[in-house]
Parts: structure tokens; sequence; C-alpha cells
């Protein structure tokens, strides 16, 4: 494993140091850009790494270290009470040769306090079995610790007549643990490639494709040096669970997502050059695959996961000379089937269907860049689950409105204030259980209700850019940012405080 | 945006469409479980029998009344492993019917371990009743799970075990013994195995007759001493004192500084410290232990008198080594109330106490985390409660956030 080290850290870094590119860009159109992301990009809406040149058109680098806190009563009962989080991460794009390189490297400490019902690494990833206990707990040994690792390498080839090829490699490792007996520990590792391709017909219209596979592997082990010994919950659905006493055990869910997308761009003004109006129009495919296993010596089914997803995006830009516009439509639809360990059938499923719309508009006058949306996202959700008789569904609304204003200084420094206000609305809510267990009260119902509560959204920024001159050609950005959510069952606010650094 | 439109339109049709294969039902069996009344009764089936079947994987249970056949249906259930319980209370004319003999009788059986399959036709089961005849004093409230300390260590020395006068009559409780049942609670280790004396070839073919016991303590005094009135209690505790004090845990839920008794194991070295306000109890016997600490896993408890302590039975464990103490078998006959906790839902096949003792068990929700278990009121007559007493620790005891020591809120 040591030469992927060698590749994800070496690209991250050869990505932040390579020459930079003729385009003269300031440090402060590369972070604005950065951080607004405008436009129509293949690499963003898709990862097509073959898309990588017609995103940026020159390299920069951004690192960044932060801290953030989230704390509150509002949250599923499965998520942390209060979480602070620790990150250092970089990313970087340069150009070696003829070719173009992406990388980004980061790593995240985090604190987890009050969390029950989960011994994994997500237990909101759609994957119904799950190790858990109730212990949640005050004593700092209730505390959740994790350290996680992300990277991913992009690379663009160089034109090969109208074809560009392109290869993506995420990756991600992690582990937690918690002090409190029976001790939970895991340890969560993804190695994906994404071999993509662009052709461009012609001035008007390109095409990409982008197919690869991901593998997926999360270890569990609970009991180590444990002096007593609670009930382990193995959860197998919305209500579902066994449950016996543990001493040691340990548990490992192997998987794969295989995902293909297939994406076109469409220049209606191509001779207007960056102002040419575009479409961007792009269909997916995701099929993610798990296999739960308990035990060594005589491995045991834990259940098997599977879940489909399928997603949709159309999207219009028009630039004009001091900005531009862009309206997105997205849309997407997953259905997660769980096939139970005991009774070898179907167990829990899920289906939830999403369509969200973004207007966004952006200006660029004397010193102050300006920018405006709205997005308005309907969500369906339906869960069931067999063996509990169980079955819940809402209908989601949620809209915002989005500004930004950012005041640049002559001395390349800049203020940077943005806010949004939004609602969410449950128009139709159902919830049924006619076998209830004793986790239809405490975990499945609860979850139910704070997925389908009500609530104002408010978020918040502020930064501020600055040079200081010994650094030369380095700039500066410390920001808070704050997010809330504010409901008749609680709340649960978010802050954090970060400093950037930018280089070209 | 038309094209758009019908693109959405498509992926919720073939969403839907999938949502259509999830249909596959899930196999359930019919469950006929016949009662029946101990062999040596007039009438075979026990009509108005209520059987519980409990599915070990999640303690689920499900409650049905056996009919006038005496057969009680459980339809729709998941195929699984199920431990089965029932009970019925024969008022005085009804045993007087089915015996000959008019005195109140509580009748149980148990069948744990049973495992369901998915089957065409429905299952049946036949459950056998056995029971004994009801005593005036019960173990009201057991409180063994013990306490977190506030740096979330374990404290488990406010153990009690309260026992109350459930009769219309003043009882004198000099004599009385208590002791806790040989044998694991659970799968504590994954090498527990259930009690040596259910399953060897020497004691198997008795084990339902007899409690095998580990430590026993006595009231002390003789005959009219210690009364103890209608609808009062004593508490005997492992330490009586006021286990809230900074020094011992802050956090525990207990003074038991007013205890009436607290079993003193009064050893050379004095790891077991006298609390000089609360009166100790005779230790009979004792098999080792800094402390008469039960099981935080769940104990099995007996109250019995004897005029012969040492008339009865030391048997070895099966299988011990000789260093081992051996245990007291005490006789259904000398119980007057048992009471039996187990680790959790799955843990039946650890059950020490006999079924016509105790048909059930109770289990918390974890250990150290301050749950009690106190028997339910059946009825109050004036000011005076009357405990509900079916020789079924599963239907008569609740589970309690904290303990309520000689109280009921």
């Amino acid at each position: 494993m040591r030469w992927l080290w060698l590749l994800l850290l070496g690209g991250s870094v050869l990505a932040q140091r390579g020459p930079a590119q003729t385009d003269d860009p300031t440090p402060a159109d590369s972070l604005q850009r950065g951080l607004t992301n405008l436009g129509n990009s293949v690499w963003l809406t898709g990862q097509n790494a073959a898309g990588l040149p017609n995103w940026q058109s020159f390299g920069y680098g951004i690192t960044t270290l932060g801290a953030t806190h989230n704390t509150g009563d509002f949250r599923r009962p499965q998520a942390p009470r209060q979480q602070t989080a620790y990150a250092l991460s970089s990313e970087g794009l340069r150009s070696v040769g003829r070719w173009l390189v992406y990388g980004e490297f980061a790593y995240q400490k985090t604190r987890d306090q009050q969390i029950s019902f989960s011994h994994g690494y997500d237990p909101f990833n759609g994957n119904p079995y799950l190790w858990a206990d109730t212990l949640a707990g005050e004593p700092d040994a209730a505390r959740w610790t994790r350290d996680h690792i992300r990277a991913r390498v992009a690379l663009s080839s160089p034109r090969l007549g109208r074809w560009r090829l392109g290869l993506t490699v995420p990756y991600h490792v992690g582990q937690g643990s918690r002090l409190l007996d029976p001790k939970p520990f895991y340890r969560v590792r993804e190695l994906g490639v994404l071999p993509s391709v662009w052709y461009q017909a012609g001035p008007r219209w390109g095409w990409g494709v982008v197919a690869g596979g991901q593998s997926t592997q999360e270890e569990n082990e609970v009991g180590y040096f444990a002096t007593d010994y609670p009930l382990l919950y193995r959860l197998r659905g919305y209500g579902s669970f066994s449950r016996s006493p543990v001493v040691t055990a340990e548990r490992l869910v192997s998987g794969t997502v295989w995902q293909g997308r297939l994406q076109t761009l469409h220049h209606t003004n191509p001779s207007a050059g960056a102002q040419s109006p575009s479409w961007l129009g792009q269909v997916g495919g995701q099929f993610r695959r798990e296999t739960i296993r308990e035990g060594v010596a005589s491995p045991e089914a834990g259940g098997k996961f599977a879940e489909t997803t399928l997603d949709g995006l159309v999207a219009y830009v028009r630039p004009v000379a001091a900005g531009g516009s862009r309206v997105a439509l997205r849309t997407d639809v997953r259905n997660g089937i769980g096939t139970d360990p005991i009774l070898r059938t179907t167990g829990a499923t899920y289906l939830l269907a999403t369509a969200a719309i973004d207007a966004t508009r952006w200006r660029q006058t004397a010193g102050v860049f300006r920018r405006d949306g709205v997005r308005l996202l309907a969500e369906s959700l339906d869960y069931q689950d067999k063996i509990t008789q169980t079955n819940w569904s809402a209908v989601r609304l949620t809209g915002h409105y989005d500004v930004l204003r950012r005041w640049e200084r002559s001395d390349g420094g800049a203020w940077q204030v943005g806010a949004t206000a939004g609602v969410r609305w449950i128009p139709a809510t159902q919830f049924n259980a006619l076998r209830p267990t004793r986790l239809t009260t405490i975990l499945t119902r609860p979850d139910y209700q704070i997925q389908t509560t009500s609530a104002a959204l408010l978020n918040g920024s502020v930064g501020r850019d600055f040079r200081i001159k010994r650094f030369g050609n380095l700039l500066h950005r410390v920001d808070f940012q704050f997010s809330g959510q504010f409901t008749d069952a609680g709340n649960r606010l978010t802050g954090s405080l970060n400093y950037h650094l930018l280089y070209l | 945006m038309t094209y758009a439109t019908r693109f959405i339109m498509l992926l919720f049709t073939v969403g839907a469409f999938w949502s259509c294969k999830q249909d596959d039902p899930i196999p359930t069996v019919t469950l006929n479980v016949n009662a029946l009344y101990p062999a040596t009764y007039n009438q075979p089936n026990a009509t108005g029998t209520r059987v519980m079947l409990t599915n070990t994987a999640d303690a689920t249970s499900t409650t049905a009344v056996a009919d006038a056949s005496g057969q009680a249906v459980f339809q729709g259930v998941l195929p699984g492993t199920y431990n089965l319980s029932a009970s019925r209370s024969l008022t005085d004319a009804e045993a007087g019917t089915l015996t000959g003999i008019r005195q109140r009788v509580e009748l149980n059986a148990v069948q744990n371990n049973v495992v369901i399959m998915e089957t065409p036709s429905a299952r049946i089961i036949d459950l056998r009743l056995s029971g004994s005849a009801l005593g005036n004093l019960v173990i009201k409230e057991v409180y063994y799970v013990g306490s977190r300390t506030p740096a979330g260590g374990t404290y488990f020395s406010d153990q009690f075990v309260e026992i109350y006068n459930n009769s219309t009559d003043t009882v004198f409780l000099a004599g009385l013994c208590i002791a806790d049942a040989y044998g694991v609670s659970g799968l504590i280790n994954p090498t527990s195995r259930a009690t040596e004396f259910s399953s060897s070839s020497l004691t198997q073919g008795t084990f339902q007759q007899n409690v095998y016991v580990n430590s026993v303590w006595r009231i002390p005094g003789t005959g009219r001493q210690r009364p103890l009135a209608p609808g009062q209690s004593i508490i005997i505790a492992q330490d009586g004192v006021n286990h809230k004090e900074a020094a011992l845990n802050p956090n525990s839920p207990v003074d038991l500084s007013k205890a009436d008794w607290e079993t003193f194991n009064e050893r050379p070295d004095g790891r077991d410290a006298d609390a000089p306000d609360v009166p100790n109890l005779e230790r009979l016997y004792f098999t080792g232990g800094f402390d008469w600490l039960v099981s935080v896993f769940g104990p099995g408890l007996v109250i019995f008198r004897t005029d012969n302590f040492d008339a009865l039975d030391k048997v070895a464990i099966p299988g011990a080594a000789a260093t081992i103490l051996p245990r007291i078998r005490v006789p259904n006959a000398l119980v007057i109330d048992a009471f039996e906790a187990l680790q959790n839902g799955n843990s039946g096949g650890f059950k020490r106490i006999p079924t016509a003792l105790d048909a059930g068990f109770v289990f918390a929700d974890d250990t150290y985390n301050q749950q009690s278990f106190r028997r339910k009121t059946s009825s109050t007559i004036g000011t005076r409660r009357v405990l509900q007493d079916a020789n079924n620790s599963t239907t008569d005891f609740e589970k309690l956030a904290k303990p309520t020591p000689k109280a009921f809120n």
C-alpha cells in the first residue's frame, strides 16, 4: 500500500508545486472561483478528470487549517450530540508538461460525544446492518475519537486529436474507537479508480464518459480488554434487531461500488469563447453492493445490502461581461435493499428521490463581487421494514435564498460576507409500525420525527483576505462560518473557524 | 425543459418499478400451544392459561390466552428461536374442582430455545404446567445491576433485596433464610454454560425439584421474633451505608444506611466493612468473595425456611475440582418465594430456579445502569398493597429506571 500513499501524497504536493500558467490570474480570482463553484464543469459534476482543462485554466493551491464544532438537541438518534473536528487539508491544480494534475489531501480528527446505536463509521450511509449499543453517556470514556484521511488524485492527458483521457483515484482511510466498554472500534478503507474520457466533437458539442469502481471495506471489533459485557445490538432495519451479550467479536463489511456517467456539454455560441452560453447534461448510475460477515474462524452471514442510484443533471450557464447566471436541475433516485441474515429474504428497503433546482446570478463590478442564489429541493422518503412491519414515508420541501458579497481592496485583500436563509417544510408524512420492537420507540420513530420536522435554516459566514508582505504572492484568508437549524424539537448549531493559505 | 421533465418522470418510474420487486413477503408461521394441566389433575386442557412467546433475538414478547380446548394460538410468528412460558392462577374453587384440594395454586411452564422454522402447516407445541401453593412473604424488589461512578467506573456495593409481607397476618421473620442460586446468568464468557446441576446425569433428574444455592444468610432469632406487619417490608443490603456519600459513589441511587439488615461477611482481612447501625444477618454458608455480591448480570434468589439447616444436602458441583465448595440443595417445598434475573432475553437456557417456583425471568438493559426490579401491585385493600405473585418473574416484576427501597414510586 506504500506505493499508493506515495502516489496520493506525491500527486497532491506535485499539484501544488508545479509552474504557474500564463493566464495571470490573481490569487483572489482563484480563491473566488474555487469557493463559488460557478460555471459548467464536467469535472465538478461527475469527476471526469479528462474535463479538468475545461474547469480551471490556471493552477492554484489552497491549504486549510480549520476547526468545527457542532452541537444541539436536534439530531438523529445515531448522530452525536456534540462533535468537534479539526482538519488540515490541501488541494491544488497544476500542469506537469502537457498533463494536468489535480490533488487533494485532508486529515480530520473528530471527537464525538453522546452517540448511541452506532459502532461504525457512518450509520447514515444506507446500509441497515449495523452494530450498536445503547451506551451514549456523558463520561469522557463514552466519547468517540476518529481519525480519517481522504485523498484524491486526478490526471488529465494531453489532447489526442479530439480525445482527452482522464483518471481519478479517490482514497479514504480512517479509524475510530470508544473507550467505554465494550470498546467498539472500526477501521474503514475505500479505494476507487475512475477512468474517464472526453470527446470534443466540434466547437459546439463535447461528450464525456466516466466509468469505474470502488472497493470498500469496514472492519468492526468490540470487546477487547473489556471488563464488563453489555448487550451488542445487531441492527437489521428499522426496528428489527438481534441482540446478545458480547465478549469479543469481529465483523467485516466488504463491498464494491460500480458507477458510470454520460456527460455532454453544448456551447450555443462557440464564437463568443468564454462568453458562450452552455448547456451541460449528465446521466449516471451507481451500483453499490455490500456483504457483512461476522467472526473470523467461522464467519457467519451478517446481511447483504444493495443500493442502486440513478441521477441526472441539466445545467445552463449564461456568462455576461461582468458575471453570469446559472440554472441547474438535478435529480436522483436511490433504492436500497437489505437481505436479512436470519430470514434470508428482503428485510429493510428504502426509496429516496430528490429533485433540486438551483438558480444563481453573480456580478463583478468595481471592487465588489455579488452572488445571489435560490435553491429549491423536493425530497420523497420511503422506508420499509418487513420484519417489524414498519413503513414510514414523507415528502420534504426545502427552499434557500443565498447571498454573497465580496469587497476587494486595492492591496489584494478582501472582506467576504455570506448569508443563507431557508425553510424546510414537511407537507406529508406517514408512520406505521405494526410489529413494533423496543427499538421502534427509541430509535426508529425518533429518527422519523427528526427527519420530518419542519425547520428554519440560517447560515452565515464572514471572511477576511489579506496579504503579508514578507510572503509575497501568498494570500491568506480567515473565515468564520455558522449554520443553524431551528425547530420546535430543538436546534442544531454549527460553527467553524478556518485559516486558508492560497498560492499560485 | 420538456425533455428534462420527461427525463425526471422516467427516473421516478424506474424507481417505482424497483420498489415493486421488494414485495416478497416475509415468511411467517402459525404456532399452536396446547396448555396442559399436571397429569394428576382431573382435566387435561388448561383453559385460560396465559402463554407468552418471547423472541430470543430481540426479546419481543407476545401473549395469547388458551381457549376452551386449552390451545393458545400465535399467528404470524417470524421464524427464529423463542422462549415459551405459561402461567395459570387457580382460585380455591378451581383448585378444588381440579385436584380436590381447595387451595390457591400458581401453575407455570417454560420451554426455552424453541426453534420455529418456516412450515406450511401450523406448528403445535405441548406445555405441561406445574406449580406450588402460594406463600405469604414475597421478594418485593431486587436491585442488583449496580451503578456507575462519576468517573465511569463500576459500583456494586449498593445491591439490596426487599422482602414484603403480602399476607393479611403478621409474619415472624426469625429464621427466614435468603440465598442466591448457583450458576451464571447468561453467555457472559464464550465458555459460559448453564448450571451443571441442570445437565449432569447426577442431578438432572431432580433439578426441577430443588434449588442449588451458593451462600445462605438467616435472620437471627427464634419463634415469634422479628414481626413484620401486613404490607410492611424489610431491606437486606449488601452494605448498610449511605452509598451516595462522596467517598463511595455520589451517583449511587440509594441510601441504605437505614436498611433493616446487612450481609456482613466477617473476614480476617477486614475486606467487608461492618456498618455499625445496621444489624447483620447470620452467615450460614458462604462460597467465596469479599462480600455477598450477587451477579450484576442477574441473580437467582430464594427465601426459604428450614428447621434444620445442617440437614440440607451439600452437593458437589458436577465436574468441579474437589477444592470448590459444594452447594446447598434446597428442596422446592422449603422455598417461600423466588426471583430470577438473567443477563438478557436470550439467556433463558441459563435459568437456575425451577419452573414451579419461578416460570420466568427478568433482565436489565445493561449492567451498572441503576435499573431495579419491583413486584407489581395486584390490588390495594385500604392502604395495603397486595403484590402480584404468579411465581413468574417475567410477569410479576416491572423494570424500573432506579430502585425504590421501601417505596412504590
